[in-house]
């Protein structure tokens, strides 16, 4: 069973009509990975509507990258014209420093090294899934057929319609077929919403292991946040066209670019505070901040959970969510800076309730360094 | 005409009617079927259809018949495809205007679209160089640009129905253009084209204006031309050809022009890039509106201008006296106003039986009103009058009286009314009733209150249907109308059978205008508001 190519039969491998022409010289080191991707000040717009604006982002090969951000944020686009389905306005796409799109080129989708699993997997209705997924093959090969259906674990549904299919199954046929012609790139369009939960955690587990293993550089667009922690080495947040931020899962949670990506990723408490020498005095406690440049009135980031509460105190519980694993408290309370105006927080702590609503709890945020921004 | 024919889905409630609604509907039913019953009896009984049979002048019509069907079904199926695939997925220019462009051939009844090539052709035409095209290429020719909507709509909306995401699937999968389309997007496109191909083959099946001016021997210019003289082969291949189309009705019902569960849609995306050929396409797909709608009007308005022969009343040339146009006007008028009342009234038990009721007789009813739908106008008509002629007494006093005529076009149209009447039905949520039975409020009042003005707009549309059908209706028109009763659709017949052009053109323009706004309200905007994107 060849699940594990190594990374030289990788690095050889091409999709289809993208035979390497003779004149082709790679200008990356020997080093850098096939199926890398680099989008350079890409833009795009739609009458007046800027898709995507000066979006430039980079994935090393044979890792992945998640594109997170709300409805309407310009990732599908983005994502699209990697595919090669969309075209861009300017900037440029390159994969493996062959341009695939720029101002002057346009590989059309169909010669471009890139496979694409489609939000609604799009499988073909009139044929089997043997026949789905021989369709990007060159020419019938039933051994490849059999392997990647091997993969994904689908041997026996090879002569179904995808009418006769779960959801769970076409999903994965949709990745059999999407891995057939041996892309360099795989492009997720919201491949997993259309599942529902509990299948869906199951699906993306085995889909992004699959993807490792197989070493293959993926690109997921999603608009959940726990997906994009899952999937994506990397995770860029988009908001209107442009990407907020660009960094690891941990980095985007605990160190927000902005407060915009603070509030879309994970809950957000923004508890007011005065500043001075790296420290600010707040309702929860002193807190030390990363950067000691801000003084003055500030609002520090203070994730639920970096909360914890004790009986007694200037709070009062409003409300307690008991979730099964955490518990989560709405509390009221003063706000140090300005003592008149109180101000509403959120704090989750393991376990089962500990307080009832309308009991007063102290609130103190556990010590570690905090990222504060300006009032807003 | 599609959804007319598509046949009637599951529905929950099935009490069955009640007595008094299950006789009415019997008797409705029995009025639809009766004159193909007594057709179909006395064709049987004087064993005619043998004789016809036997002495084989039955085999040229039917294959006449048949040639014409075949031909003008391949051609404007792939017409209609070719326009509807890319329209809806190539990058074209104006692809809004195009869209609803390419549908509106669909105004002009196929005899009109014949007298303007008559028109056109021949001595003091607008391009006497071109030889008259009589015969099978001419019929081919109009039918083919006049029923190719019936086959571009069907897939238009398909096409609407069915997500991009499997095209761009083959595109990234490493296909171009042309075999995704082959491969991927035709075969998901298959019933709809199936189902406009059977359409258009009724279509011309049923033809009777086109064929007959252009002198094509199908089987509806025989049996017109030979009911008086030779009456046992007119009513035998009358039965052939209503055989035939309820045939294809069937067919039609099993290939199930059934929808796809539209996914969401996204913003309209083209799958085809046509590159460098954009606007030669672009001005391509332009050509089946200049031919079909445009042509004609401007060949009508050059015979208008130019004048020409008539006699007695009549036009000849500019300036001439309008009102021989009066009474052919009112005739339509009060013709197709009064078959749409009276359609809307006899389909509506029927509707309310079939959605609310539901039992075997309520589904016989609905499925006998349907059929009607299948037959051509000219076997409505024949048939009406072997029945009237055939059976003395108040029944027999009714030939070439307007309420026989009437009655044709009910039974003709019916199916129409029928489906109008039954989405009006459906717009009236059973809970609603019952929640205004709750309340206590008396059904007089329940009824003007609430019932009434949902039903009123699928009514509305219900009688503005078999209206627009009606003011098109030849061959039934012809048959039975009144001695002296004129309409716009026999103006246009009797002068162009007579080379009257000026007179032709300026009728035809006046039934063009009526039926494009009707055709506009009534058919197209819904179309593409319900296909919009």
């Amino acid at each position: 069973m060849t699940r594990r190519p190594d990374r030289r039969a990788v690095s050889t491998l091409t999709g289809p009509g993208s035979s390497p022409q003779p004149g082709d010289a790679n200008p990356y080191p020997e080093s850098v990975p096939s199926g890398t991707l680099v989008v350079t000040d890409v833009n795009r717009s739609f009458g007046t509507v800027a898709a995507v604006r000066d979006v430039s982002v980079s994935l090393l090969g044979g890792g992945s990258l998640a594109l997170l951000g709300p409805s309407g944020c310009g990732k599908t686009t983005l994502l699209r014209i990697i595919a090669g389905l969309e075209r861009l306005d300017s900037g440029s796409v390159s994969l493996d420093g062959r341009v695939l799109t720029d101002a002057t080129t346009f590989v059309p989708a169909q010669k471009r090294p890139v496979g694409m699993v489609f939000h609604d997997w799009a499988l073909f209705p009139n044929m089997t899934v043997a026949a789905n997924v021989a369709f990007g093959l060159r020419r019938r090969n039933s051994e490849r057929v059999q392997q990647v259906l091997d993969m994904v674990g689908l041997t026996e549904l090879a002569d179904r319609k995808p009418h006769q299919l779960s959801a769970g199954q076409a999903q994965r046929v949709a990745l059999a077929r999407t891995l057939a012609p041996r892309p360099q790139l795989v492009l997720f369009d919201e491949p997993f919403s259309s599942l529902d939960a509990d299948l869906r955690g199951r699906v993306r587990a085995q889909v992004s292991a699959l993807m490792a293993e197989l070493g293959i550089s993926a690109v997921y667009v999603t608009h959940d946040q726990d997906e994009a922690f899952v999937l994506g080495d990397r995770i860029a947040v988009m908001r209107d066209g442009a990407i907020q931020q660009d960094a690891a899962p941990d980095i985007i949670y605990e160190q927000p670019a902005s407060r915009w990506v603070a509030d879309f990723v994970g809950g957000a408490n923004w508890v007011r505070g005065f500043a001075a020498d790296g420290v600010a005095r707040t309702a929860v406690g002193l807190l030390s901040m990363e950067s000691a440049s801000l003084t003055g009135d500030v609002e520090v980031l203070v994730r639920p959970e970096q909360l914890s509460l004790r009986s007694g105190g200037d709070f009062e519980v409003l409300r307690v969510d008991y979730t099964g694993p955490v518990t989560t408290y709405d509390i009221i309370g003063p706000d140090a800076s300005r003592g008149t105006v109180s101000a509403q927080l959120r704090a989750s702590m393991p376990g089962p309730p500990r307080f009832a609503p309308g009991s007063r709890v102290s609130a103190n945020a556990v010590d570690r360094r905090y990222r504060a921004f300006p009032p807003s | 005409m599609t959804e007319v024919l598509a046949g009637t889905h599951a529905r929950s409630r099935r009490r069955g009617p009640g007595v008094l609604l299950g006789a009415g509907i019997t008797i409705i039913g029995l009025l639809f079927a009766a004159p193909f019953l007594y057709l179909l009896i006395s064709v049987v009984r004087s064993g005619s259809v043998l004789d016809v049979l036997g002495s084989g002048a039955i085999g040229r019509p039917l294959l006449n018949s048949l040639i014409l069907g075949v031909s003008v079904s391949a051609a404007a199926t792939v017409l209609g495809t070719l326009a509807a695939v890319l329209v809806q997925r190539a990058d074209v220019r104006g692809r809004r205007v195009l869209r609803i462009a390419l549908a509106l051939p669909l105004v002009l009844p196929s005899y009109v679209g014949a007298t303007a090539l008559l028109a056109a052709t021949g001595v003091g035409g607008m391009l006497p160089f071109i030889p008259r095209p009589v015969g099978f290429w001419g019929a081919f020719a109009v039918l083919t640009i006049f029923t190719y909507p019936y086959a571009y709509l069907p897939v238009l909306a398909r096409l609407t129905m069915i997500p991009t995401s499997t095209e761009e699937a083959a595109r990234v999968l490493g296909r171009s253009a042309w075999p995704t389309t082959w491969r991927v997007l035709l075969p998901q496109l298959r019933p709809a084209i199936a189902g406009g191909a059977l359409l258009v083959f009724l279509y011309t099946l049923s033809d009777f204006g086109a064929v007959s001016l252009l002198r094509y021997d199908t089987l509806t210019r025989v049996i017109y031309s030979s009911r008086l003289l030779d009456r046992d082969l007119s009513l035998a291949l009358g039965l052939i050809l209503a055989v035939l189309a309820l045939a294809i009705a069937l067919l039609m019902r099993r290939a199930g022009v059934g929808a796809a569960p539209p996914l969401a849609r996204t913003r309209w995306q083209p799958t085809i890039t046509l590159g460098r050929w954009r606007s030669a396409v672009s001005a391509i797909l332009l050509l089946p509106l200049l031919i079909g709608v445009v042509l004609p009007i401007v060949i009508f308005v050059y015979w208008v201008l130019r004048g020409g022969t008539t006699v007695g009343v009549g036009y000849s040339g500019w300036g001439d006296d309008l009102s021989f146009l009066v009474s052919p006007l009112l005739g339509s008028a009060s013709a197709a106003i009064t078959a749409g009342v009276v359609a809307v009234l006899v389909t509506l038990p029927v509707a309310y039986a079939v959605e609310r009721r539901g039992g075997v007789l309520s589904e016989l009813s609905g499925s006998v009103v349907t059929s009607v739908f299948a037959l051509p106008g000219l076997v409505v008509a024949l048939a009406i009058i072997t029945w009237t002629l055939g059976t003395p007494g108040p029944i027999g006093s009714l030939y070439q009286t307007f309420p026989l005529l009437i009655l044709a076009y009910v039974l003709h149209f019916g199916a129409q009314s029928l489906t109008g009447t039954r989405s009006a039905i459906t717009a009236v949520p059973v809970r609603l009733e019952e929640a205004a039975e709750s309340l206590g409020v008396p059904w007089r009042r329940r009824f003007l209150r609430v019932d009434l003005p949902l039903l009123l707009p699928g009514l509305l549309a219900a009688g503005g249907l078999v209206m627009l059908s009606t003011m098109k209706e030849l061959p039934a028109t012809l048959m039975l109308a009144p001695i002296g009763f004129e309409t716009l659709a026999t103006v246009i017949w009797g002068a162009a059978e007579d080379g009257f052009f000026a007179e032709v053109g300026i009728t035809s323009i006046l039934l063009i205008a009526l039926s494009g706004v009707l055709t506009w309200f009534l058919v197209l905007r819904k179309e593409f508001h319900d296909t919009q994107t």
